[in-house]
């Protein structure tokens, strides 16, 4: 940091809160300052499009729109199975695409899938880019993506259900169909009405096969036991995607960015330590302790605790107080 | 959607904001940061008395951002975006700590804004006063404008002899529509609102 002071006229790579930081202490002039700013912006570069809206030169391709979710895709942290597959999903369907038009026969195949991973691995995330990516890849007539759950499903009385499924997958024809928490269905027993659903499904999995997308997504124990209640589920969903625990430098780097985005910083004594304890957890987690979605709960009780810490002298608080969590906001029982 | 409005101290950031505001029948400005809740009205201003306290020929009059919620309602389609006003940033390192605060605020919005209208003042071109288009123009340019939408707007297109200068900021900003528009009486809001609908839509 010393040295970043005494030259700010360097275009060594900096973060963006050292640019602000150094703005604001009167070091770095406003122009240099947003050429900054423009330089780490990872969302720029030569050849990169726009991360969103058309531009004003005229209407974006199709392209560079399949580009821009993919590189939403491609910013998450880890998940680089899933990540892979996806690129491969692209890339068969512009070639099926490609072959159409120069009069080569281009197989259908089915691309319902499975998403399956502990809590907060980013399945419903992952799903939602899936959604836009079908729609801009025009693979899907319509595009549209519909969330659903057990209630949207399963009925109140005998022969409700199958019902009630239909006019569910009737909506989302031409789009893609995303049921979270799919086992669910199969979770009640014999009697439950959820197997109705499930077979509902799997029948018109196989009937509109061009027409809709199907997603199930679930933790992988109780996927496992819902795609032993119908014989025929398994295979129709040939595309399974396991989404990992993450590692501890991906924690971290989730952390980071969610702190980011809430403009909070750490202090580089906040940092090591978050990361040291991260490594020293990894592997003993509770299975459901959550990843993603435990690191923002830690993140989320370290705002409160330093809000309780700032309330004390709240009004000689500065910009930079307000923004930074120490580690002893961040320590204790997680 | 948020749409920033940003550029140098005094080139009418905030009577552009409010005028344009009014213009899409909006009747509240309030402030960014406030935390909704009981006291909430307290501090929403009605357009009148934004005009007089965020205002003025004197440099940093808005010294954080104010919004407005702006309801484009058309047909069944109801189209909301927040227009945010923002601290002027000014050419090389401002001696007072408090409005470099205020700017780097509305640097980070710049880094997250969907929509940025940057606006530079016509009548000022090549004169040596502090709203003057110079290298930040430039930068904001650039960054924005790679970035994603962004409106270049020329302000204060009412006052006289400003044709010249207006080509001249054509001339520099050879690759960018350049919309001339006068916060003051209107003119160009149409062309403003049409564009602005536009990336709505996206």
């Amino acid at each position: 940091m010393i040295e970043l002071l005494n030259t700010p006229d360097s275009d060594s790579p900096l973060t963006r809160q050292e640019v602000m930081a150094l703005f604001q202490s009167g070091n770095l002039s406003a122009d240099k300052t947003v050429r900054h700013l423009r330089q780490l912006d990872t969302s720029l570069g030569p050849g990169v499009v726009r991360p969103s809206g058309p531009s004003i030169h005229g209407q974006e391709s199709r392209r560079n729109r399949v580009e821009a979710v993919l590189h939403d895709l491609d910013h998450l942290v880890g998940l680089k199975d899933v990540k892979h597959m996806i690129h491969e999903i692209r890339a068969y369907i512009e070639v099926q695409q490609k072959r159409q038009q120069l009069g080569l026969a281009s197989s259908s195949q089915a691309l319902h899938m499975i998403f399956s991973g502990a809590p907060g691995t980013g399945k419903t995330t992952v799903a939602r880019i899936m959604g836009r990516l079908f729609q801009t890849l025009e693979v899907l007539p319509k595009g549209q993506m519909l969330e659903v759950e057990r209630a949207d499903l399963v009925g109140e009385y005998i022969g409700h259900t199958a019902q009630k499924t239909r006019d569910v997958i009737k909506r989302a024809l031409g789009g893609v169909l995303f049921v979270d928490e799919a086992y669910s269905l199969a979770r009640g027993g014999d009697k439950d009405f959820g197997k109705e659903a499930i077979d509902t499904l799997v029948k018109a999995m196989e009937d509109e096969r061009d027409q809709f997308l199907l997603i199930l997504a679930g933790y992988p124990e109780e996927m496992s036991g819902f795609l032993s209640t119908n014989p025929g589920l398994r295979s129709r969903c040939p595309i399974q995607m396991y989404f990992p625990d993450y590692a501890p430098s991906e924690l971290m780097a989730i952390c980071r960015d969610m702190l980011l985005e809430r403009q909070y910083q750490l202090t580089m004594e906040a940092d090591r330590q978050l990361t040291d304890s991260f490594i020293r957890r990894h592997g003993q987690w509770h299975v459901n302790a959550g990843n993603a979605r435990l690191v923002r709960n830690m993140m989320e009780r370290a705002i409160r605790r330093q809000a309780a810490r700032l309330m004390a002298h709240l009004d000689s608080a500065t910009r930079d107080d307000l923004m930074t969590l120490t580690w002893a906001d961040w320590e204790g029982e997680w | 959607m948020e749409a920033l409005v940003i550029g140098k101290p005094n080139v009418g950031k905030s009577l552009f904001v409010i005028n344009f505001a009014a213009y899409l029948g909006t009747k509240e400005i309030g402030p960014w940061a406030e935390s909704p809740g009981p006291g909430r009205k307290k501090n929403v201003l009605t357009m009148e008395e934004a005009r007089h306290k965020l205002v003025s020929p004197k440099s940093y009059r808005t010294l954080s951002p104010y919004r407005v919620e702006i309801d484009m309602g058309q047909g069944r389609q109801r189209k909301t975006f927040c227009l945010i006003d923002s601290t002027g940033i000014s050419e090389g390192v401002h001696h007072q700590a408090e409005i470099r605060a205020a700017m780097a605020t509305t640097l980070t919005w710049l880094m997250k804004a969907h929509l940025v209208i940057h606006l530079i003042d016509v009548a000022a071109v090549g004169s040596k006063r502090p709203e003057a288009p110079g290298p930040v123009d430039d930068e904001i340019c650039l960054y924005a404008g790679g970035r994603g939408p962004y409106l270049l707007v020329a302000n204060k297109t009412d006052k006289p002899d400003v044709m010249d200068n207006l080509r001249h900021v054509r001339e520099h900003f050879s690759n960018i529509p350049v919309i001339a528009v006068s916060a003051l009486t209107h003119q160009g809001f149409r062309e403003i609102k049409a564009l602005t609908l536009r990336y709505l839509d996206a």
